[in-house]
């Protein structure tokens, strides 16, 4: 079903809307929470608690892109989960901050950190920059989780050269947050 | 630690640009593909082409809405016209006269309820967006004989929804028996990013108007494929089939973090095919060989003890070069051999046919844990009539064509059985009538329609939902009259149509003129606006 349509659902108060969405996008949310939490029983609690959320703010929000609109919800519920049990093991979150520390930007002369939606903002910015493929393939890492060897199996690209690539993206990330002054 | 900021700030990222890399459009790097020789079925191919060739040629035609949409034209969610009846034979002799009544008596209110995350039930008000048309004909016998014809009403549908869709005929008011004839995929494929795809085809693309309709079946060759027996899959295959036995108790193994199983393949990819079912993914090992790869279920998996894993060659025998289980994190290839499994192996030949056979009915299992509405899909074919569409797929779009879909390259015969049950096609049904000579007989017709929809509205009005019909497009009928009529609109306001409705003058029916296709945008009134 068309997201709109499915949208429809939700201003139309139709129960259907949640069975609809379970059905287009509920493995993709629940590969998202999956990649955060690494556990599946939190993750499908939080995929439900996605769609409650959702049923809550459908109307009055309208999403553009309705599969992204959920994908955050479901992101940041993950997190804040993880957050809360941080007594786990190492799980798929844990690599990709480790991964990330390589974008951390070492800024002199910086008392104070930029706000969140400063960062948001630059790493906007420098995703703009960059070719499609990049684009894709650092998103696909870091926002929805994918691992090297699953997004190796999607493009076809060996697993050793996306590492390359996306270690080279994160030096990018990182000299272009320093170049802009953000401070974390 | 300081990741931790950036992750978070990640999140928040423009959603056009997780949009654009969402999991089923991230672009593969083409591969060649083996082709099975001589297996083109190009009786179909043909047809389904029509479709595409129209959605190219028609200006405007792959718009999908947008503000600027004209009223009655294409449409982000497309429901199709109401189409007139058909009949197989010649039918000189008879004369027919059609009054097609939208009504919109699911449009009122009713109330639902749903118990929320404290135990308590919520009451809302809700309607249906549907409309039942009655698509009626009186038909009269001009001559002196009796006259006894096949007729065929066509409506769009697919697997998933057709059969609370599947229209009710009556002959003179009473029941009659139908058979139901299905046609192909309606729909091409277009490009994952739009135009700048060129000749991809990445992603399904449905009928979004009625002029793609007109393209699809004047000709008379879709229903001609539809009447037509499905493609048999009676090729030999080589199966590897993959089985996991558990070495430690469930409760330990479930524990276990991301235990995987890893089939490496060795194989000359001009002389072999290698299709997969049942696994979650692929990717080139260090050596550039073909490693599939899936999870290996934990108790409370829904596939526990019922998963199939198949490697299907055509062509050449292959080479396992390993199986074997992986568990932990990081990428497959780092992970450590987990001992908690063993994976058994069985090699065995058989048809096509019979191994998709098998699957299907497999799928059928699994449809048990989907919705209600997808278990409608074993009340409408059964699973041998279920294998002859997946055969019909596969050879226009699939693995077996010579020309297929991007969308199926990796080999994922798991994709086109879905897919099967949840593309757009031209649906008929079919029976016998006789008119004694020099009478009359009325031909019932009811069928249940959703809007068309278009999220963005036209012109200034939002939540606008289309109901639509054309007068001769697919039908060789002598049809002398036509009229439409509007019923049960107390819930709606028509807000623009060329049928020439007017609710506020009470004009509610009217006789049709020479237009091809009539229309109308709708919307439903609701409390506190009317």
């Amino acid at each position: 079903m068309e997201d709109a349509k499915i949208i429809e659902l939700y201003y139309a108060r139709n129960e259907s809307a949640i069975a609809e969405t379970e059905r287009k996008f509920g493995k993709m949310l629940f590969s998202i929470a999956m990649n955060v939490l690494s556990n599946p029983e939190d993750s499908e609690e939080t995929v439900n608690d996605t769609y409650g959320k959702a049923w809550n703010s459908i109307p009055p929000q309208k999403p553009d892109f309705l599969g992204a609109w959920l994908g955050k919800i479901t992101r940041n519920l993950s997190i804040s989960r993880w957050r809360k049990n941080k007594a786990q093991k190492r799980s798929g979150i844990e690599i990709m901050l480790s991964e990330l520390e390589d974008c951390v930007p070492s800024v002199e002369n910086t008392e104070e950190e930029s706000e969140s939606g400063e960062i948001t903002s630059a790493i906007n910015r420098w995703l703009g920059t960059l070719e499609k493929e990049e684009r894709i393939y650092f998103i696909r890492r870091y926002w929805y989780g994918d691992s090297v060897a699953e997004l190796s199996a999607r493009t076809n690209i060996p697993a050793k050269k996306l590492s390359s690539k996306m270690f080279r993206l994160r030096k990018s990330l990182k000299e272009f947050l320093e170049k802009e002054g953000i401070s974390v | 630690m300081k990741s931790e900021r950036i992750f978070d700030a990640i999140t928040e990222i423009n959603e056009e640009y997780i949009e654009e890399a969402k999991a089923e459009e991230v672009k593969r790097k083409k591969k060649p593909f083996w082709k099975i020789a001589g297996m083109a079925a190009a009786f179909f191919i043909g047809v389904v082409a029509l479709g595409i060739i129209g959605r190219i040629l028609l200006p405007g035609a792959s718009a999908g809405g947008g503000t600027n949409r004209e009223p009655g034209s294409d449409y982000m969610s497309y429901s199709g016209p109401a189409f007139p009846l058909t009949a197989l034979e010649d039918t000189s002799g008879l004369e027919f006269e059609r009054n097609v009544d939208f009504d919109f008596s699911p449009y009122y209110n009713h109330q639902e309820s749903y118990e929320n995350s404290k135990g308590e039930m919520v009451y809302y008000d809700s309607w249906d967006n549907d409309a039942v048309i009655r698509d009626n004909y009186t038909v009269t016998n001009t001559t002196d004989e009796d006259i006894t014809f096949t007729a065929v009403y066509p409506f769009a549908g697919n697997f998933r929804t057709a059969l609370s869709r599947i229209p009710k005929i009556t002959v003179d008011g009473k029941t009659v028996e139908t058979e139901l004839k299905i046609g192909p995929y309606s729909g091409g494929f277009a490009p994952a990013w739009g135009d700048e795809g060129g000749s991809e085809s990445l992603n399904l693309s449905s009928l979004e108007s009625w002029d793609e309709y007109k393209i699809l079946l004047e000709s008379g060759e879709y229903l001609k494929d539809a009447l037509a027996e499905n493609p048999s899959l009676d090729q030999e295959v080589i199966v590897y089939s993959f089985g996991i036995d558990y070495n430690i108790p469930m409760e330990e193994f479930d524990q276990i973090e991301n235990a995987d199983l890893l089939i490496d393949v060795n194989f000359n990819e001009e002389k072999s095919g290698v299709l997969n079912y049942g696994f979650n993914g692929m990717f080139r090992n260090e050596e550039g060989r073909k490693t599939f790869n899936t999870h290996i279920p934990k108790s409370f998996s829904p596939d526990f003890g019922k998963q199939k894993i198949y490697l299907i060659v055509t062509g050449e025998d292959i080479e396992i070069a390993e199986a074997k289980a992986v568990a932990g994190m990081g990428d497959y290839e780092k992970r450590p051999e987990t001992d908690a499994v063993t994976v058994t192996m069985e090699r065995f030949e058989t048809t096509f046919g019979e191994l998709m056979f098998n699957m299907v009915d497999y799928s059928d299992e699994m449809i048990k844990y989907g919705s209600q509405e997808e278990a409608t899909i074993r009340d409408l074919v059964s699973s041998e009539e279920y294998v002859g569409y997946v055969a019909e797929f596969l050879y226009a779009h699939g693995q077996l064509s010579e020309n297929p879909a991007e969308r199926y390259s990796f080999g994922r015969l798991d994709d086109v059985i879905s897919e099967v049950g949840h593309v757009s096609r031209v649906m008929y049904v079919t029976f016998e009538v006789t008119v004694p000579a020099g009478e009359t007989l009325e031909i019932g017709t009811s069928t249940i329609r959703e809007a068309s929809y278009d999220f963005f509205g036209s012109r200034e009005k939002m939540d606008l939902e289309g109901f639509d019909m054309v007068t001769r497009l697919g039908t060789n009928l002598n049809i002398i009259k036509q009229t439409a009529s509007v019923s049960n609109t107390e819930e709606i306001e028509i807000v623009y149509n060329n049928f020439g409705f007017d609710l506020q003058s009470g004009i509610t029916s009217v006789l049709l003129g020479d237009e091809e296709h009539y229309w109308m945008e709708i919307a439903k009134i609701r409390s506190g606006e009317n």
